[in-house]
């Protein structure tokens, strides 16, 4: 592949391109579903696109294409500097990361080694047995066993060269139940390197636990309430709000903590650290798509916002040096993204953090299109429950949570110890209480 | 040709031969460019090829699905031989020679394609940025994009099928941010057609710079939206999202083959109050969601889903068909070759009706005008929603009052479907992108302005 890059980087040089980089994503998949106890989809992939982005005269131009043969590769060569000639000029956005040795990650997990006839049972296993453990279950209709590998590489025109490949399995159910005129789903993911490291129980039993709790779930009176967010929906917000670190949205001017850098913007037991190899994470972050090495960053440290996400353009716009953010697709243009979130723990038990009346929220629905980066303000609807000292009370659903991000973070109660990570592993929280925010329900 | 038919009649006859009962080709070249502009500035011109060819084997009801970026007969071949392995029939199978004569259908009327240079286009853009930003000094940033593709796109089945559809697309995303010391406001809207470069030109585009200002200076000085049950006015163009996402996906045979749908057995049966009648259409001029065919070669063609609140018909494709027996309406799609089609809608809409603007908020006391929607999500299989206001006003004694920011609607899409009490008659479409199970798509969502008498509004309390 590296021969392969070269050669492309060469004839972009022929062609009049100052520097060029070049991305190429690459992967295969296997993906099964069932229905009915019998197999109903079985989908295999294999992808290839390589990106393009070349300078020219301090102008940025970008391509892309799915095949890799001479004429494609030559005609999104040209297709890039053709448009390079007509964007406006970018001193900011160069090509300048050069490394002293290749960059090479090869997944430390031993590769998955489950017969094509295991991950069929397997998948068959994921609908059938929701069934047969309850017996209201009306149907499984999204359920699937996905097994992947995924292969990355970028070089640019300094000769620096990165290689990045993993593998993993992730499969899903749903149990959606019915009784009477009363009807409840949930969704419930899980995530492996092997076939036999997929805890199918975890999965069945989630999606059966809350599809049964809140088939008689009914909303709290509207009012203000404290919320414990899980993991999970609170990685979703975090996301829904991740503009607020982009050094790139800065500069666009649509990042609301544009000019807030060393100051208070969160309640000062918080602290939030964006930590690519976070040891308890699913996937290792090493470097970034600009070939620059990942290390933890400290986005809040004690309620004060200390660093933006940053890649060499962004840096060099506010003279400063790249965070190793960059991140870029085939298809994309360079743009800066977070890795894995951690939330520094506090000093409370969970049954301290749990003490009290609160609310539990579980799931929610529409969080990115009911979250306003711009203004701060969210809306989104929520199912959970309705919790006293730590015990399930009653369950919830058909409610919404409003509110304002900057409040959220600054309104907080206590902080737990103990780390808790979503489905993914990708975002790792304690406990915290959120407090007094507006839910809408009876 | 993207493919020749001798490769064709290879693969699907070897298919054929493993045993499959049905082999289908979607054969693809999509070029797309892409402009990006803001902070007054060019800021990314991309451009790139999507090419190549997804292979679908059936046997019986169950969907076999490979792609490939290769046209070459060997590889097709191949990927039919592992696609096939574990299913092969022992039943001795063979495919006779396909004529595949190209199947002619009515071309549905779009916005004709025109060549124009960049720097044309770029002019376009630019202009539009002056004159948003000439609407007001609170205006602290402009963004606009410019989206152009063509699909090409070829079909060969062993039905001895072969249709070919070139399908050009434009569309123009505009957003402004508005300012005042800390607070911060977006205005944002994104028409698009089927069609080529004319409809930037036809645009009125001090109408868009005045709709995006409008709506961002409108929420920057709008009060937190009060929370509770209220009668609500929805208006018309995308206020048909709540449509499309709480009942559209429940009419897909996607969701009525697994009975995930609550609407799986209601054909027949009144799902919703009788002035409401809905039609996902694939025939409509210029619409963003038409098409001549759909991803599996059958014409397209208007579907009445709701008529005076009875279900009439579900929204439906081939392997929907197999498997529950409704007819098919020529509405599977998929987002690219790299998707099995699905049962998916195209132009979906509430009709016109008898009412008026004006007749819906003379009747209300208390409640809430929905200006602009926003995006949302549903659960298809308890129907319940979730959609954001992105424009919206409370009503005070039958008049439109102060304008409200951060609310939500949430419901059940088969309770609100029989609470909708007066439908307006200034029926306006919306393009948009639909994800689902076979990608993303576009789709234009639709509906004259409507009246639920009770929902509940997520908000601050």
């Amino acid at each position: 592949m590296k021969e392969q890059l070269e050669n492309i980087i060469k004839r972009a040089s022929i062609y009049g391109a100052d520097a060029c980089d070049l991305v190429i994503n690459a992967g295969e998949s296997l993906n099964l579903s069932a229905q009915g106890g019998k197999l109903e989809k079985y989908k295999l992939a294999k992808t290839s696109s390589l990106g393009i982005r070349v300078i020219k005269n301090n102008r940025i131009g970008l391509s892309y294409t799915e095949s890799m043969d001479d004429d494609a590769v030559n005609f999104a060569l040209k297709s890039s500097i053709e448009n390079a000639q007509f964007a406006d000029i970018n001193l900011h956005e160069t090509i300048n990361v050069k490394n002293s040795a290749d960059l090479v990650f090869k997944s430390i997990h031993p590769a998955d080694t489950s017969s094509i006839e295991e991950k069929i049972e397997f998948a068959l296993k994921l609908e059938n047995e929701v069934y047969k453990r309850d017996s209201r279950v009306k149907a499984v209709p999204y359920n699937g066993l996905s097994s992947s590998s995924s292969q990355s590489f970028y070089m640019n025109s300094l000769g620096t060269y990165t290689e990045d490949q993993d593998h993993y399995l992730s499969a899903y159910s749903s149990a959606l139940i019915q009784d009477g005129p009363l009807s409840s789903m949930h969704y419930a993911p899980i995530m492996g390197r092997k076939l036999s490291e997929l805890d199918l129980n975890e999965c069945i039993e989630e999606s059966l636990l809350h599809s049964r709790n809140w088939l008689e779930a009914k909303p709290v009176a509207t009012g203000k309430y404290d919320v414990l967010f899980s993991t999970e929906v609170l990685s979703e917000i975090l996301h829904a709000f991740s503009s607020c670190f982009s050094a790139k949205d800065a500069i666009d001017k649509i990042n609301p903590w544009e000019h807030n850098l060393g100051k208070k913007m969160a309640h000062e037991g918080l602290t939030l650290i964006d930590s690519p190899k976070f040891k308890d994470a699913f996937y290792k972050y090493n470097f970034d798509f600009e070939g620059v090495i990942k290390k933890d960053l400290t986005l809040i440290e004690n309620g004060v916002l200390k660093n933006f996400y940053h890649n060499t353009a962004t840096a060099s716009f506010y003279k400063t040096q790249s965070t190793g953010h960059a991140t870029r697709g085939t298809r994309s243009s360079l743009n800066v993204s977070g890795s894995n979130l951690v939330i520094s723990p506090g000093s409370m038990s969970d049954s301290d953090v749990q003490e009290g009346t609160y609310l539990e929220v579980i799931d929610v629905m529409g969080i990115g299109p009911g979250s306003d980066s711009i203004s701060g303000e969210f809306s989104f609807g929520a199912s959970g429950y309705l919790c006293k000292n730590g015990k399930r009370i009653q369950p919830v659903k058909g409610v919404t949570i409003a509110g304002n991000f900057n409040n959220l973070i600054n309104d907080i109660g206590p902080i737990g110890k103990t780390l808790h990570h979503n489905h993914s592993q990708t975002t790792f929280s304690p406990l915290i209480k959120f407090l007094n925010l507006s839910v809408a329900g009876s | 040709m993207l493919l020749s038919k001798e490769i064709a009649q290879d693969v699907i006859a070897y298919a054929i031969d493993q045993g499959a009962d049905f082999c289908e080709l979607f054969v693809e070249k999509t070029s797309i460019q892409n402009i990006i502009f803001n902070s007054q500035k060019i800021k990314d011109i991309t451009s790139g090829i999507d090419s190549g060819i997804g292979v679908r084997l059936l046997f019986g009801e169950l969907a076999l699905y490979a792609y490939s970026n290769s046209n070459k007969r060997e590889d097709l071949l191949d990927m039919v031989k592992k696609l096939s392995a574990q299913f092969k029939s022992t039943q001795n199978r063979k495919q006779g020679i396909l004529n595949f004569t190209p199947l002619s259908y009515q071309i549905i009327k779009m916005i004709p394609h025109k060549d124009v240079t960049l720097p044309e286009k770029i002019e376009a853009l630019k202009k539009l940025d002056l004159l948003t930003r000439k609407q007001s000094p609170l205006l602290s940033q402009v963004s606009l994009s410019l989206m152009q593709k063509q699909q090409e796109i070829e079909i060969f089945n062993s039905d001895g099928l072969f249709a070919q559809e070139t399908r050009p697309y434009i569309r123009l995303f505009a957003e402004a941010v508005a300012k005042d010391g800390t607070e911060q406001a977006n205005g944002y809207i994104a028409p698009g057609v089927r069609g080529g470069f004319q409809f930037i030109e036809n645009l009125n585009i001090q109408e868009v710079a005045e709709t995006i200002s409008k709506q961002a200076l409108t929420v920057l000085k709008a009060k937190p939206c009060p929370a509770g049950i209220m009668p609500v006015v929805i208006e018309n163009g995308f206020g048909g999202v709540i449509f499309h996402e709480a009942c559209g996906h429940l009419l897909e045979t996607t969701s009525v083959e697994k009975k995930s749908s609550i609407l799986w057995d209601k054909k027949g049966e009144m799902i919703a109050h009788e002035s409401v009648s809905a039609v996902d259409d694939g025939t409509n001029d210029n619409l963003w969601g038409s098409l001549s065919i759909d991803d599996e070669g059958m014409p397209t063609q208007k579907t009445q889903l709701i008529k005076n609140g009875k279900l009439e018909n579900f929204i439906c494709d081939k392997l929907g068909n197999i498997k529950t027996g409704h007819a098919r309406t020529g509405s599977g799609r998929r987002q690219n070759y790299r998707y099995a089609p699905a049962s998916r809608m195209r132009n979906t809409y509430i009709d016109n009706g008898q009412s008026n603007l004006d007749e819906m908020l003379r009747s209300i006391d208390n409640g809430l005008y929905c200006k602009a929607m926003g995006g949302g999500s549903v659960n298809p299989g308890t129907g319940e929603f979730n959609f954001s206001v992105n424009e919206g006003y409370l009503i005070k004694n039958g008049k439109i009052d102060h304008a409200i920011k951060g609310a939500t609607l949430i419901g059940k899409g088969a309770e609100i479907l029989t609470k909708i009490s007066m439908v307006g008659n200034n029926l306006d479409y919306s393009a948009g992108m639909c994800g689902s199970v076979s990608g993303s798509i576009p789709t234009t969502v639709g509906q004259p302005a409507l009246k639920v008498d009770d929902i509940l509004v997520g908000g601050q309390v």
